[in-house]
C-alpha cells in the first residue's frame, strides 16, 4: 500500500515537471491600482484556453504559458477587470493594477473573493463575510454583527437569541477557533451574547471553515474563524464616524510617514438609557461595553511587512447592591511576513491574547471578588513554497503557552463571611508542526493533504488527587493526592490530525469535494447550561479529563450558472466526535478544586446535508439556505447516578434538524436599497416534565429524559432600508443611514420553555426574548 | 457556593430582562409524554422524639396547571429503619394518610453518630433501600433577632425580618437546613356556649411558614459564623405579639446535594443560563439492580430549635394601622372567621 503510493507520487511527479518543461513562466503580482495593496484571492484567466489560476494572499501569481500570443484576463471581485495581451520569449513578470469598482449592484453580503471559488477552489465547507454591506443586514438594535450574519448561513447556528456563541456543524460554542489577525479569541461576546465583540469597521473580511480546516490551524474540533482586520489607508488620512441605537463607533486610518500605516477603530457602548426604562427592580442594574482595535504595519523594502495588531474589549454588567460582573480581553499580534523570492515566502507571528472575568459581590457581611481566566502565548512560524502552478507546498511549526485560572475567590474586606477559596492555575504547553501541499494533478483534479501533529503537556504545579478504582469519583472517594513541582510534566497527550480533500472539477461549471479531517481539542469550556455563560471557565486537558477528538467526512456538489450570477451548493457531512465533557446530573463547576468529580466523558455524533442557491449579481441579489443537520449524545458512565438520560443516546441542545435562512437585497438607484431576511429553524431540544410528585410538601417534577422534546419553532422575519449619500468614488464626505425592522411581524419566538409553580400548581411558560418589532436607526459618516 | 449561585441565579434572571427590550413570558398548552411511574420516597429519622415517618409515592401523570394526583400512594408496602447496630424497627401504614407509614416503637430514638438505612418492599416483591444515612450532631443556635422593616409587598408591606447567628464547628464539614414557622393570635368575639355560658373560640392563632428551601454547606464559612442569616419575614397586620420557632437540622452530603438539586429545580427561571433539569435522584435505589434509582430521600437528622418571641414596636403598630385598619374584633368564632388557624396556643406562646 505504502509503496504503490510512492510510486504514484512519483510517477505523478514526473508529470508534473515534464509539463512544465518547454513552456514559460509568467508570474507577478495583482494590486489594488489605488492603494496598491495586493489583492488575494484575484484570478489569472487565459481567454479562450483552460489556462488559469488565483492569486496568493500576498497577491502572487504564477502561470506556465505557450509562447504564442493571448489574451489574460485578471478578475477580482469589487475590481474593474483588466485584460492584456503577451507574446512573452521568456518569463515574464507583469503586475496587474486592478481598479475597485464602484457601483453598490455587486456588493454583496457573503461572497468569495474569486467569483467562480465555488466551483473551481479546493476550499469546501467556508463561509466567507465581507464586511463592507454588513451595515445592510437587518439586525436587533441596529447593531452591524459578524456572528448574526454568519448565523444567516447553512451550518451555522445557535442556541437562541441573544446567546453567547455559535455553533458549528453540531459542534459545541468552544470548539470554534476564532482568530483575529491571528490572535485567539476566549469569549466573542458583548451584553451577555447580544453582539458580537468585534467591530466590524475595523474588519477586512472574515472566512470560517467548517470543514476542511487549514493544516496551519488546530486546537478546536469544529471550524476556524478568521477575522482579518482592515490595513490602514496608506495614502491618506480618513475618518469614520457612526452611531446606533446602542453604541457609538470611530475609525481613524491613514499613513503615518512613507512605510507605516496605522488604522485605530474603538466602539462604546450606552445600553443604561434603555434599562432606565425598566421596571424598578431591574432599573438599576447597569451595563457597559466597548472595543478597541489598532493596526501598525510597516512595509519593509518591497517584500517585507510588520505588522502589529492589538485588541481591548471590556464589558460590565452591575446589579444594584449586589453583584457586578466584568469581562475583559487583551491581545496582540505582531506578525513578519517576507515573500523570499517569487517562489518562496516566510512568515512569523508572536501572538498574545488573555481573556478574565471577574465577579464582586457587594452585599454587606458577603462581600467577594472572584475572578478566572486564560492566557495564551504562542510563537508561530510558516514557509509557503509554490515551485509551479500545481504546486503549492506549507510547512510550519507553532508553540503555545497555556495559563488557566479556573477560579479564585478573596474576601475583600473584614466584615465578610465569605472564606477565600482558589483553584490551582493550570499551565500547558502545546507544540504543533505541519505539512500542507496542495497539488493541481490536472485540469479537473486539485488535492490538498496536510499533515498536523499537535502535542499536549500539563505541567506542574499541581496537586492531581486519586480515586479509589470501581466507585464514581466524588471528593470523598479520593484517596491521595500527588504534588507536581512547578514545571514537571503531569500529563502529556499528542496526535495526527490528518486532513484531505479532493477536488474533482467536472466542467468549469460544476465540481464534487470531498474532505476529511481529524481535530483534537485540549481546551474546554465547562459549563453545565445550554448557552454560554459568563460565568463558565475555561480548563485544560488533565489526567482524567481527555482531549476533545472528532472526525469530519465532507462531500459536495458545486454548480455556477450563467456567468456566476447564480451559485448552487449540496454539502453534507459526517462527524464523529469521540471524546467529550458533559457535566453530572446538579453538578457544581465554579470553584470546584476536584472537577473532575463533576464531569464524565461522553461521545457525539453529528451529520448533515446543507443546501445553498445564491444570485450574486445584478440590482436583486439573494440567498437561500436549508440545513438539515442532527447532533446526538451519550454519555459514557458506568455508574448510575452519573449517567445521563440512563446512558442513550439523547439530541444536544443545539440540535435543529431544520434551518432555513432566505435573503434578499435590492438596489433602488440614488444610494437606496432594500433588504431583508427570513429565518426558519426547528425549535431546539428541551427537558419537559413527565412526571408530577411531592416530598416534603414541595411540588415537584421528574425530568426522566433529557432533551426528549423540542421548544416550538422559531422563525421571523427582518426588514431594513439604506441610504447611502455618496454620489461617486470622488465624494469623500458622505453618510449611510440604516433603518431597520427586526421581528417585523412580532412574533413571540420561544427562547426557552420553563415550568413554574404558583400556589402550589405547575403551570408551563415560555419566554421569549422579543416579544415584539424590534426598530432601530443607524448612522455611519466618512469623512 | 451557594451564595454565588444565588447571584448568579439572580443575575441571569435579571439580566434576561433587563437587556431585552420587550421580552414577554407566555403561559402555553403543551402535548407532554408520559412515561412509567416511579418510586418517591419521603423520609427521615432525627434525634427527636419519635415518630418517625416516610412516605411512599408514585409520580403521576404531569398535567399542566394539575395538582399533584393524591392516587399515587404506595399502600402495602412493607417499610423498616435498621441502624449499624443491627436494632430495626418496622413503620406501621398510616389507614388515615395514604401512603404513610410510622414507626410505632416509642424506645427506637435517631442518636447522633448512629447509621440509619431504609428499607421498602414494595407490594410487587421490588425491595429499595436507602445509602447508610449517619445521623450528624447539628450546633445550638446562638441568637434569634428580629428588625422592623417596610420592604414587603402589598398587605405585608411592613413586618419583621428574623434573623439567625450560629457558630459553625470548624475542621467538621457541616451541611445545615433551616425551617422557620412564625405564629400570631387572631381575636374574635366567640361563640355561646349554651351548656357552660361561656364565649368559647375567642382566640385562635395562625401560622406562616417560611416557603423555600433554606440549606448551606459551610464550605465557604468552617469554623466562622453564620452570622444575619434571613429565617422569616414576619408579616406584621394584626396586634400583639408574634412568635418565631426555627428549627436548624444537620443534613448528610448526599441528602445535602439532595435538597440542592431539589432547590435548583425549585427555583428555576426559565433561563437559557439555567442548569439542565435532571431527575432529582436521591440515596434510594433497588437492591437487586443499583442502577434502578428512586426519586426522593431518606434522611437522617440531629435537629436544635431556638424560639423568639417579637413584640410589635410602636413604629410597626402605626405603619399597621395605615396598612390594615380593623379595629372591631370580629362577631363569630375564631377559628371559623379565619380559616386555617388552630384553637390551640402553639408551645412557647
Amino acid at each position: 500500500m505504502k509503496h504503490h503510493f510512492t510510486a504514484f507520487f512519483l510517477i505523478a511527479s514526473l508529470l508534473c515537471v515534464y509539463e512544465v518543461k518547454g513552456q514559460i513562466r509568467l508570474f507577478g503580482q495583482i494590486i489594488n491600482k489605488t492603494t496598491q495593496k495586493p489583492i488575494s484571492g484575484a484570478s489569472v484567466q487565459m481567454l479562450n484556453s483552460n489556462v488559469g489560476t488565483t492569486s496568493d494572499s500576498s497577491g502572487n501569481y504564477t502561470l506556465t504559458v505557450p509562447s504564442t500570443g493571448f489574451n489574460l484576463r485578471a478578475t477580482a471581485v469589487g475590481y474593474y477587470p483588466k485584460m492584456r495581451y503577451f507574446e512573452p520569449k521568456k518569463d515574464t513578470r507583469y503586475v496587474f493594477e486592478l481598479a475597485e469598482e464602484f457601483k453598490q449592484l455587486d456588493e454583496v453580503t457573503v461572497k468569495t473573493n474569486r467569483e467562480d471559488a465555488n466551483v473551481s477552489s479546493i476550499e469546501m465547507s467556508t463561509l466567507k463575510l465581507d464586511t463592507k454591506s454588513l451595515r445592510r443586514i437587518p439586525v436587533v438594535f441596529g447593531e452591524a454583527d459578524i456572528i448574526k450574519a454568519l448565523l444567516l448561513q447553512p451550518g451555522v447556528s445557535t442556541v437562541g437569541e441573544g446567546a453567547a456563541g455559535f455553533n458549528v456543524r453540531g459542534g459545541r460554542t468552544d470548539q470554534n477557533l476564532v482568530l483575529l489577525d491571528e490572535m485567539p479569541l476566549f469569549s466573542t461576546s458583548h451584553l451577555l451574547g447580544f453582539f458580537t465583540n468585534v467591530n466590524p469597521d475595523v474588519v477586512q473580511d472574515v472566512t470560517l471553515y467548517k470543514a476542511g480546516i487549514p493544516a496551519q490551524y488546530g486546537g478546536r474540533l469544529s471550524s476556524m474563524m478568521n477575522i482579518n482586520l482592515k490595513n490602514g489607508n496608506p495614502n491618506k488620512i480618513n475618518y469614520q464616524a457612526g452611531a446606533g441605537n446602542v453604541s457609538a463607533r470611530l475609525v481613524a486610518e491613514g499613513p503615518l510617514g512613507k512605510k507605516l500605516t496605522f488604522i485605530l477603530g474603538g466602539r462604546i457602548a450606552y445600553p443604561n438609557w434603555m434599562i432606565k426604562r425598566f421596571p424598578d427592580n431591574i432599573r438599576n442594574s447597569r451595563a457597559f461595553f466597548y472595543d478597541l482595535n489598532a493596526k501598525l504595519r510597516y512595509q519593509i523594502g518591497k517584500n517585507q511587512q510588520l505588522t502589529l495588531s492589538t485588541y481591548l474589549n471590556h464589558d460590565d454588567f452591575k446589579f444594584p447592591d449586589d453583584t457586578v460582573y466584568s469581562w475583559n480581553a487583551k491581545a496582540a499580534s505582531l506578525q513578519w511576513n517576507a515573500q523570499l523570492n517569487d517562489r518562496l515566502s516566510l512568515n512569523a507571528a508572536a501572538v498574545y491574547s488573555d481573556y478574565a472575568f471577574q465577579m464582586e459581590g457587594i452585599k454587606e457581611f458577603y462581600r467577594f471578588r472572584f475572578q478566572s481566566g486564560i492566557t495564551h502565548k504562542e510563537l508561530k512560524t510558516n514557509l509557503i513554497f509554490v515551485p509551479s502552478e500545481a504546486h503549492r507546498l506549507d510547512v510550519g511549526a507553532s508553540m503555545i503557552r497555556y495559563d488557566v485560572a479556573p477560579g479564585y475567590r478573596t474576601r475583600v474586606d473584614d466584615e465578610s463571611n465569605i472564606n477565600p477559596k482558589a483553584i490551582a492555575n493550570e499551565q500547558a504547553y502545546e507544540y504543533s508542526a505541519y505539512v500542507s501541499e496542495e497539488w493541481n494533478v490536472a485540469r479537473w483534479l486539485t488535492v490538498q493533504a496536510g499533515l498536523r501533529y499537535a502535542a499536549f503537556a500539563l505541567v506542574g504545579p499541581k496537586t492531581v488527587y486519586n480515586y479509589e478504582a470501581g466507585v464514581p469519583r466524588t471528593p470523598e472517594t479520593a484517596t491521595e493526592s500527588t504534588q507536581y513541582s512547578s514545571g514537571q510534566k503531569i500529563q502529556s497527550y499528542g496526535g495526527f490530525e490528518p486532513r484531505v480533500s479532493l477536488r474533482i472539477g467536472l466542467s468549469k461549471m460544476h465540481s464534487i469535494k470531498l474532505s476529511y479531517n481529524r481535530t483534537r481539542q485540549y481546551l474546554h469550556l465547562i459549563t453545565n447550561t445550554t448557552a454560554i455563560s459568563p460565568a463558565d471557565f475555561w480548563k485544560l486537558s488533565d489526567n482524567y479529563l481527555p482531549p476533545q477528538v472528532a472526525d469530519q467526512y465532507a462531500a459536495g456538489y458545486y454548480l455556477n450558472l450563467k456567468d456566476n450570477v447564480y451559485e448552487f451548493s449540496v454539502e453534507g457531512y459526517y462527524k464523529n466526535i469521540s471524546l467529550l465533557l458533559e457535566a453530572k446530573n446538579g453538578a457544581i463547576l465554579l470553584l470546584n478544586p476536584q472537577l473532575e468529580t463533576a464531569l464524565i466523558t461522553a461521545r457525539g455524533l453529528a451529520y448533515g446535508v446543507e443546501l445553498s442557491a445564491k444570485k450574486n449579481k445584478g440590482q436583486f441579489t439573494g440567498q437561500v439556505n436549508y440545513t438539515y443537520a442532527r447532533t446526538f449524545i451519550q454519555s459514557l458512565s458506568t455508574f448510575a447516578l452519573e449517567q445521563i438520560n440512563q446512558g442513550n443516546w439523547f439530541p444536544a441542545n443545539y440540535d435543529k434538524p431544520h434551518i432555513l435562512n432566505v435573503a434578499a437585497n435590492l438596489t433602488l438607484g440614488r444610494g437606496w436599497s432594500m433588504s431583508s431576511n427570513f429565518t426558519y429553524n426547528t425549535g431546539r431540544p428541551a427537558i419537559y416534565p413527565d412526571g408530577n410528585y411531592s416530598v416534603a410538601g414541595y411540588p415537584l417534577i421528574n425530568y426522566s429524559r433529557r432533551n426528549a422534546d423540542r421548544i416550538p419553532d422559531y422563525h421571523r422575519l427582518d426588514w431594513a432600508i439604506t441610504k447611502n449619500t455618496r454620489q461617486n468614488k470622488e465624494q469623500l464626505r458622505y453618510s449611510t443611514w440604516v433603518f431597520s425592522l427586526y421581528n417585523v411581524y412580532g412574533r413571540e419566538n420561544p427562547y426557552s420553555v420553563y415550568f413554574a409553580r404558583f400556589n402550589r400548581i405547575t403551570r408551563a411558560y415560555q419566554l421569549a426574548v422579543f416579544g415584539s418589532v424590534v426598530p432601530a436607526l443607524s448612522w455611519n459618516y466618512n469623512f | 457556593m451557594r451564595i454565588i449561585r444565588n447571584r448568579y441565579n439572580k443575575f441571569i434572571l435579571a439580566s434576561v430582562f433587563s437587556v431585552l427590550l420587550v421580552s414577554c413570558i407566555r403561559e402555553i398548552d403543551l402535548a407532554l409524554r408520559v412515561e412509567n411511574p416511579v418510586l418517591v420516597v419521603d423520609g427521615m429519622i432525627t434525634n427527636e422524639a419519635p415518630p418517625y415517618n416516610v412516605k411512599l409515592t408514585y409520580t403521576g401523570v404531569y398535567e399542566a396547571s394539575n395538582r399533584i394526583n393524591e392516587n399515587q400512594a404506595v399502600s402495602g408496602a412493607r417499610v423498616s429503619i435498621t441502624d449499624d447496630q443491627g436494632l430495626k424497627t418496622q413503620l406501621e401504614q398510616v389507614l388515615e394518610e395514604p401512603g404513610k407509614y410510622q414507626t410505632n416503637d416509642p424506645q427506637y430514638w435517631g442518636r447522633v453518630g448512629r447509621s440509619y438505612t431504609l428499607t421498602v418492599e414494595l407490594p410487587n416483591g421490588e425491595v429499595y433501600e436507602s445509602s447508610s444515612e449517619k445521623l450528624m450532631a447539628v450546633p445550638e443556635i446562638d441568637k434569634l433577632y428580629s428588625e422592623f422593616t417596610e420592604n414587603g409587598n402589598g398587605d405585608q408591606r411592613v413586618g419583621y425580618n428574623v434573623f439567625l447567628d450560629a457558630k459553625d464547628p470548624k475542621d467538621v464539614s457541616n451541611y445545615y437546613r433551616w425551617q422557620a414557622i412564625g405564629y400570631r393570635m387572631r381575636l374574635a368575639t366567640g361563640v355561646l356556649n349554651p351548656f357552660s355560658g361561656v364565649m368559647e373560640n375567642k382566640q385562635c392563632w395562625q401560622s406562616f411558614k417560611k416557603e423555600t428551601i433554606d440549606i448551606e454547606t459551610d464550605i465557604d464559612f468552617d469554623g466562622n459564623t453564620i452570622q444575619n442569616r434571613l429565617m422569616l419575614y414576619s408579616p406584621a397586620y394584626s396586634n400583639g405579639q408574634y412568635l418565631i420557632e426555627v428549627t436548624q437540622m444537620s443534613l448528610s452530603r448526599e441528602v445535602y446535594q439532595f435538597w440542592r438539586r431539589m432547590n435548583e429545580q425549585l427555583t428555576r427561571t426559565g433561563s437559557i443560563f439555567d442548569p439542565l433539569p435532571s431527575p432529582v435522584e436521591g440515596n434510594i435505589s433497588l437492591k437487586t439492580n443499583p442502577n434502578k434509582l428512586a426519586l426522593g430521600y431518606f434522611g437522617a437528622s440531629a435537629v436544635s430549635k431556638k424560639r423568639l418571641i417579637v413584640f410589635e414596636t410602636d413604629e410597626a403598630k402605626r405603619q399597621r394601622i395605615e396598612v390594615s385598619s380593623q379595629p372591631f374584633v370580629p362577631t363569630g368564632g375564631c377559628t371559623n372567621l379565619f380559616p386555617g388557624t388552630t384553637p390551640f396556643k402553639p408551645s412557647g406562646w
